[in-house]
């Protein structure tokens, strides 16, 4: 327990520290105005770019982190948002993170008069939406299966508001919301560039940071850099799936509500390395030390806690209800532009949108049959052989969080040059965008399968292909679905990096709503063209969702449902 | 040559880093025809044992010999029960049944037809097409039988086969296997089935194989030369369970 | 014509009371016989009442007692027991309406919701869709009724009643 406490301490100095850092780095530039934001590409620039990155991208989780603990309380908890709100996140999850491009523009950079400061909420805001939504649903689908006699325990040990919070419920949903940050991290890391250029037609702010570093390596053709600075983005990414990320997997394990065990426990050595730390003489005399310089601070608190049991509820509620309040700010804003656009005659260009959805949804269907025949049997030989999981796992967190526009230079020649056209690059891009969520699902599933089956498969004899046939895919089908339907939200999210792209000051791009969107964004800045796209774009996902995936998955539960 | 003849066989299992003996110095023989059942304490590696004697699982040390030849690989002659029942959810009945015959190279026709077979020798005409899922306990374990038997297997084994059953159900179930393995009904005629129930192997079994807690070492093969059925009630019955209990005691 | 409800268990627990009672020398007292078998009273009585229901076991003056058709069942081997217990079974009023009630059918085919309609006619202060349960699966056991999960269709089994078209 105490322990636990520690853990939980030292995340947050850590945060405070780097969070001090931020304002102190923020503090140094605020003097000059963005329009003349200076990007310097010089490499020695590298590693403070990579720190602007992080710092962003460090914000934009913490935001993610309270706004979705407490979208998904709300939402699990009271009976009358529930509906509404579930329905919303479904949409906010399909609007692509150029869709929030006027919302950041319009409020945030227009708010501080378009300062730097202004820019930086902005470039958090947009990272923020690429974070935020599944770590919110994995918190409301935590919390809706509270087991109820966990609830009760807590009331029969007189457990209520915040404690209730803490200890009962809040515990409940660790694994899943850790395991959600994993990739929503990733996804982060992914939509970094598209965060950190923020334009619109003319308009364009660009901020300093590894994102833009990256595109404009690639638009001048560097390709010495954007190997530099992508090496630069691999090693952070493993450095911090190795000491953050890791550590607290295995440690939400022992949240998890459940009696059956299933393998061998999963370990990690910084973990390990942690908690040595936390018993070594020196830190507990660094601990003895903080006690006395904390203890009245913590008397403090907790006589807060005391009084504000049910004030620190409704901090929580209010923070929610401001995070409502500021979507609603930004819906609202829209809407101006909406019926703006709407009052205009439209564009003769919209006449192409229905084929630019055509053309995208089949260079979709072709990227998820290449994503799942590389990702199923992997998975599959992952499910035969435990130990690869060790190989696979970070190969896929890893590669999961390179994002796509830094690989052009790689596909481009690839996809141009070897395989001959901007369509295979497209698709190639579009693949990086789903073919990880499909894997990270697929070897979820796989894990789960009984070991019983498995030996039961062994010791008739089935074949490979019988095995697979017979006991893999209805297995797995479940986390195939879920996978699925994350995919394909990630790879309609990718199109707007996949179908548009700038090389070596040349631009790529094919038909498609993808394309379609970045033109009218990054060349025209057509509010008109800007809604209509992301319209039919939203209009186009949330019905593939309702009507056919959703069905399959209810399919897939009554079916191939495992229960012991 | 012996039916199955395990020679000094040691396990160890991989645990953080360190080895754990699972068993030690195993060695016995196996006649065919022969009833066995394997007794020791909870986690004293009969479990493991047994998928040793099927080859799913090989030994570290030592060989088991499968009619004079060493297992390499899983055994194919042999078919398992196991406690959990270990059924496909997403297959019917039929279907359960059908998988090891599929795995076999049966042609469709055959395949339903010695499916259907064994589904009527166990008592389950009329679940073809019902799912796991709408089957109770006793049901899904002559499934689970069925799918073993249907493979035509000249070696049964059974691990923990009755455990997971409540008590009248157990009662019925063993009772069903041990009239079914007397007037031939199975088409297998060996049968080795691992049980933590003392007087369950006394009550069913022609020799009961003792073993000690982990790791598990043999501590005694004794006879059981009883006349079937065997009664409870039986003071020679009574009379073997407490010197099995006794060993495993000390 | 009173229809009696069928008691929750299933096949498997009613043979193992017979074998019980047979290792008892035929007769136990029911809250020893409770204690033995580890059982919860009202889960015992209902498998004692499904035993009596099916002519197998009697209940004088708090002893279970077992009958000689049980006797005769636990001598017989695994097809002659369905045969018996589907004897038994279509004589109880409640397999004797529902198979009439799939008789007026077309082909003695009715879906699931027909028949949970037709059960909660019969007993309108069960928990039909457990009795439907109990229903198909002692049906299914006896070969007197076959229920498809996929189509969710209750049917006549061929076994039971060979083509009457």
């Amino acid at each position: 327990m105490a322990k636990q406490f520690l853990l939980r301490r030292s995340v947050f100095i850590l945060a405070f520290f780097i969070l001090a850092g931020l304002i102190y780095a923020l503090g140094q530039d605020l003097s000059f105005p963005t329009d003349i934001i200076h990007l310097d590409t010089a490499v020695s620039q590298l590693p403070r770019y990579a720190v602007y990155s992080l710092m962003r991208m460090f914000l934009a989780y913490l935001l993610s982190f309270f706004f979705s603990i407490a979208y998904g309380y709300i939402a699990a908890t009271s009976p009358k948002a529930e509906g509404p709100m579930v329905a919303f996140l479904d949409v906010l999850q399909s609007i692509p993170i150029l869709g929030f491009f006027p919302v950041a523009v319009i409020f945030f950079v227009s708010l501080f008069n378009g300062s730097r400061i202004g820019v930086e909420v902005a470039s958090i805001f947009l990272i923020f939406t690429s974070m935020s939504w599944n770590m919110a649903f994995s918190v409301y689908e935590s919390f809706k299966t509270v087991p109820s006699d966990l609830v009760d325990a807590a009331g029969a040990l007189g457990l209520s508001g915040w404690h209730c919070f803490s200890k009962a419920l809040f515990p409940i949903c660790i694994p899943r919301l850790i395991y959600s940050s994993m990739i929503s991290w990733a996804g982060g890391w992914y939509f970094l560039i598209a965060a950190e250029i923020i334009a619109i037609g003319p308009v364009k702010h660009e901020l300093p940071g590894l994102g833009s570093f990256l595109i404009h390596s690639t638009e001048n053709g560097q390709v010495d850099r954007t190997i530099l600075a992508l090496l630069l983005l691999v090693g952070m990414i493993i450095l911090f799936n190795l000491f953050v990320w890791q550590p607290l997997g295995v440690w939400s394990e022992k949240f998890r509500y459940e009696f059956s065990v299933s393998g061998p426990p999963r370990h990690s050595f910084s973990l390990l390395w942690y908690r040595k730390i936390l018993a070594t003489t020196q830190f507990r005399a660094l601990r003895k030390l903080s006690f006395f310089t904390l203890s009245p601070l913590k008397k403090t608190i907790t006589l807060f806690q005391r009084f504000g049991g049910k004030m620190t509820i409704i901090v929580i509620k209010g923070m929610g209800v401001l995070c409502l309040v500021a979507i609603f700010y930004a819906v609202s804003s829209h809407l101006i532009v909406f019926v703006e656009g709407f009052s205009k005659p439209f564009p003769i260009e919209i006449r192409n949108i229905p084929i630019a959805i055509g053309a995208s949804f089949l260079r979709l269907v072709v990227a998820y049959i290449l994503a799942l025949s590389w990702t199923l049997p992997v998975a599959y030989w992952v499910g035969q052989s435990p130990p690869a999981l060790k190989v696979v796992t970070p190969i896929a967190e890893i590669g999961a969080a390179i994002p796509a526009p830094a690989l052009f230079p790689f596909i481009i020649l690839f996809g141009i040059h070897v395989m001959g056209g901007m369509n295979a690059a497209a698709i190639l891009l579009i693949l990086t965008g789903m073919q990880w969520y499909l894997l990270f699902n697929l070897l979820g599933g796989v894990q789960n399968i009984p070991a019983d089956l498995k030996e039961v498969a062994r010791s008739l004899g089935l074949s490979r292909w019988h095995a697979f046939r017979r006991l893999f895919l209805p297995a797995v089908f479940p986390a195939l679905i879920t996978g699925s339907i994350t995919a394909w939200g990630g790879g309609w999210n990718a199109l707007i990096v996949s179908e548009y792209l700038i090389y070596r000051h040349e631009i790529h791009s094919v038909t498609g709503i993808g394309a379609m969107l970045d033109q009218a964004i990054y060349e025209s800045g057509d509010a008109q063209m800007i809604l209509i796209t992301l319209l039919s774009m939203i209009l186009t996902i949330t019905l593939l969702n309702r009507f056919f995936w959703r069905k399959l998955y209810v399919y897939a539960l009554g079916h191939f449902k495992i229960e012991y | 040559m012996n039916f199955i003849e395990v020679q000094k066989v040691f396990k160890f299992f991989q645990q953080d880093r360190v080895l754990m003996p699972v068993l030690k110095e195993i060695s016995f023989k196996v006649h065919e025809g022969e009833f066995i059942a394997l007794v020791g304490p909870s986690g004293c590696g009969k479990s493991t044992l047994l998928r040793l004697l099927t080859g799913l699982v090989l030994p570290t040390e030592g060989s088991v010999l499968y009619k004079g030849k060493s297992l390499t690989s899983v055994n194919l002659d042999s078919a398992m029960v196991f406690q959990s029942f270990a059924l496909f959810p997403w297959l019917t009945v039929m279907g359960n049944v059908e998988v090891g015959l599929e795995a076999r190279g049966l042609s469709e026709e055959m395949r339903h037809k010695r499916a259907a077979e064994f589904i009527d020798k166990v008592g389950l005409d009329g679940f073809e097409e019902a799912y796991p899922r709408e089957l109770s306990g006793g049901m899904k374990q002559r499934v689970g039988l069925a799918r073993a038997l249907a493979v035509e297997p000249k070696l049964l084994c059974m691990d923990e086969p009755f455990s997971a059953l409540d008590p009248l159900t157990s009662l019925a179930l063993r009772e069903e296997v041990l009239m079914m393995w007397e007037d031939h009904t199975m088409a297998v005629n060996t049968i080795i089935m691992v049980t933590h129930m003392i007087e369950e192997a006394v009550l069913m079994a022609d020799r009961v194989l003792v073993l000690s807690p982990r790791p598990g070492t043999f501590l005694a093969d004794i006879k059981i030369d009883l006349p079937r059925p065997r009664d409870k009630k039986d003071v020679r019955v009574n009379e073997i369970s407490d010197q099995i209990f006794s060993l495993m005691a000390r | 014509m009173k229809i009696e409800p069928l008691p929750q268990v299933t096949a498997s627990k009613v043979i193992g009371l017979l074998e019980f009672l047979n290792d008892q020398e035929g007769k136990e007292d029911i809250y020893k016989l409770a204690e033995l078998v580890r059982y919860e009273v009202g889960e015992l009585l209902s498998v004692i009442k499904m035993g009596e229901m099916l002519g197998f076991a009697e209940t004088p003056n708090g002893d279970v007692v077992l009958l000689d058709l049980g006797k005769k069942f636990l001598k017989c081997k695994m097809g002659k027991r369905k045969l018996l217990i589907r004897e038994r079974l279509s004589k109880l009023n409640l397999f004797q309406s529902l198979i009439n009630f799939l008789k007026t059918s077309e082909n003695g085919h009715l879906n699931r919701e027909a028949i949970l309609d037709e059960l909660s006619r019969y007993l309108p202060h069960e928990d039909v869709e457990c009795l439907f349960k109990t229903v198909v699966s002692w049906g299914r056991f006896a070969e007197l009724l076959g229920y498809n999960p996929d189509t969710e269709v209750l049917y006549l089994d061929e076994e039971a009643f060979p083509q009457e078209k």
